[in-house]
């Protein structure tokens, strides 16, 4: 349940994350830092999941979800030189910064088990 | 009191006469001297002693006699800060260097960026540049703002241990929101760090300290002593708080007795942040053991290469005579060209560049940046809703609902951009954008069905993804209408 609540999340952060690349936030230094977030915490889950106790079979599907979701995590597009774009004085939306706040909005939601 | 050289200099009619303006200039350094002498040449004895530079340690009255215990006053030792110092930019202003108090203000940034670690474009609000202005005006030796619990601290233990006549450091300002900054180095000062460079007890998130080594970290803990003025914003107490440091004899501030005892008695440390680690904030804790190992091998850290740079260790003592009171007329002027520099490398203000065959009025400017703003929302909203269609969502209760709400705020909008001054053309592309969206949403599901937590699918708590997605557009606050 764990795993699958967790990839459930991650399948709907990186799409968001992906539509956001496509914005000012391609170039924007909280895209790169949510795209880091999400790949660092898929990388996490794999380790969990190698250390728990579910059945090999599970586990291999799980792992190619999780493969999965890594690639698509690593293909959204920032540029190499990254910039916070509130700063840059191209991003005007107010204080929160979508491409973290909206993506760790989403994953919030899940809280169990 | 046996052991201590005495004089007894009862019926003599002069102190000089009697030998004990002479004992009094020969006498070395941590020498205790006891005279005895009529309780009418007191007066003369103690006019004496600050003309000696000798003090007064106890006085005892017997009979028509007073006896005096006395000895030379010991050379406050004051050292040159290393080579470089301060050897880390900041936001900060530089004073007195022999002054004996450091101040760090706690800087509440518009939002914290995970990879800003230092403040150089944030604008710092003016009440926090009045309170670094004032600590150095009064006598700090430096002042400046701290935000980050990371990289914020370890470039306030940079600066400070190359330089060994700070001994205290003034903590004040309101606590950082997200990063507990106040909270880690209140911890660091007290508990220290972990072998995973984690500040020990701090509820601050990422408080590693990757980047600075660890005899500078030791010896920041050793040097200084905190006065802990977390959440105090008012300059007069940060003021009084920077006047105690400096004093002679000991005073008391709040519950601290404070006075100058000298430098700390070891050369100061030069070192500058290795920057092994750039992005602390994006650690995690399960990394840490990996990220502690490297940084010990000098490997390399999430592909940035390692930039040891080699700590230099300086010595050069000299001796101060003049009280650092004397000199806040110069710190003033100091201060003043410092805050001038700082106002010169302000960030220039970026504008959004718009098409230039149209000159647009403000009201146009921002009605526009109001659309653009709103769909820059419905962008994430929508990419959302297109990964929770097949999901379990796709079939339950709430991504209709929200699906639903989405296309009637969209529909509010483009009443709204119908009745908006901007001009045609403009208002033509971003009807169309609005189109493109309604478009979307015609692909999604709009019929409510069982909630998916009810029927048992569900299983991520009380949350939901699709209300998630919605909210979304509430993180749009600007601009107003």
């Amino acid at each position: 349940m764990y795993f699958k609540n967790q990839l459930r999340g991650y399948r709907v952060v990186i799409p968001t994350l992906q539509a956001l690349s496509r914005d000012i936030c391609r170039k924007c230094i909280g895209l790169e830092g949510a795209k880091t977030k999400v790949i660092k915490g898929l990388k996490k889950l794999r380790i969990d999941l190698e250390n728990s106790s579910l059945p090999q079979g599970e586990k291999e599907e799980v792992t190619t979800m999780i493969n999965r979701l890594l690639e698509m995590a690593e293909g959204i597009d920032v540029t190499a030189e990254t910039t916070c774009q509130k700063t840059a004085g191209n991003c005007k939306i107010g204080q929160a910064c979508l491409a973290l706040d909206a993506a760790w909005g989403l994953m919030k939601q899940i809280t169990e088990p | 009191m046996s052991d201590v050289e005495a004089m007894d200099v009862r019926g003599a009619c002069c102190l000089s006469t009697a030998g004990v303006s002479d004992r009094l200039e020969s006498l070395s350094e941590g020498e205790i001297l006891e005279v005895v002498l009529d309780e009418t040449m007191y007066d003369a004895l103690t006019e004496l002693v600050r003309e000696k530079n000798c003090e007064i340690l106890e006085t005892k009255k017997e009979d028509n006699a007073v006896r005096v215990r006395l000895q030379k006053k010991k050379r406050m030792l004051k050292v040159k800060p290393s080579a470089g110092y301060p050897t880390e930019e900041g936001s900060y202003l530089r004073g007195n260097d022999f002054s004996p108090v450091a101040v760090a203000v706690l800087l509440n940034a518009p939002r914290p960026l995970p990879n800003q670690p230092d403040t150089k474009d944030i604008k710092i609000p003016p009440e926090i540049e009045n309170l670094v202005r004032v600590a150095v005006e009064t006598g700090a030796a430096l002042a400046g703002t701290l935000q980050t619990e990371n990289i914020g601290i370890e470039k306030l233990i940079s600066n400070v241990v190359g330089n060994p006549n700070i001994r205290y450091l003034v903590l004040c300002g309101a606590e950082v929101e997200g990063h507990k900054t106040g909270d880690a180095l209140k911890a660091l000062l007290k508990n220290g760090i972990n072998d995973r460079r984690t500040i020990i007890g701090t509820k601050a998130p990422t408080a590693y300290l990757f980047n600075i080594p660890l005899e500078a970290i030791e010896r920041f803990r050793e040097q200084v002593t905190l006065i802990d003025l977390l959440g105090e914003t008012n300059p007069e107490v940060i003021s009084k708080a920077v006047w105690s440091c400096y004093q002679e004899k000991p005073v008391q501030f709040k519950d601290y007795t404070l006075f100058d005892p000298g430098a700390y008695p070891k050369p100061a440390i030069s070192c500058r942040l290795s920057l092994m680690v750039e992005h602390p904030e994006e650690i995690e804790e399960w990394e840490l053991d990996e990220v502690v190992k490297k940084i010990q091998g000098g490997g390399i850290v999430g592909e940035k290469k390692v930039v040891e740079k080699a700590m230099i260790m300086d010595e050069k003592f000299v001796e101060i005579g003049k009280r650092l009171a004397k000199i806040s007329e110069e710190l003033s002027y100091m201060a003043k060209i410092f805050m001038g520099e700082e106002a010169a490398v302000e960030a220039p203000r970026v504008e959004v560049t718009l098409p230039k065959e149209e000159a647009l009025s403000k009201v146009e400017e921002m009605e526009i940046l109001y659309f653009e703003n709103q769909l820059r929302g419905y962008n994430a909203v929508f990419a959302t809703f297109n990964a929770l269609k097949s999901d379990m969502c796709g079939g339950g209760l709430n991504l209709p609902l929200a699906v639903n709400k989405a296309i009637k705020r969209l529909e509010n909008l483009r009443q709204e951009l119908g009745k908006s001054p901007m001009p045609a053309k403009k208002k033509g592309e971003i009807d169309s954008r609005i189109n493109n969206f309604l478009k979307q949403a015609e692909e999604l599901p709009t019929e409510p069905g069982p909630c998916q937590k009810t029927a048992g699918n569900c299983k991520i708590g009380p949350g939901c993804f699709a209300n998630g997605a919605l909210d979304i557009l509430k993180l749009i606050t600007e601009p107003k209408r």
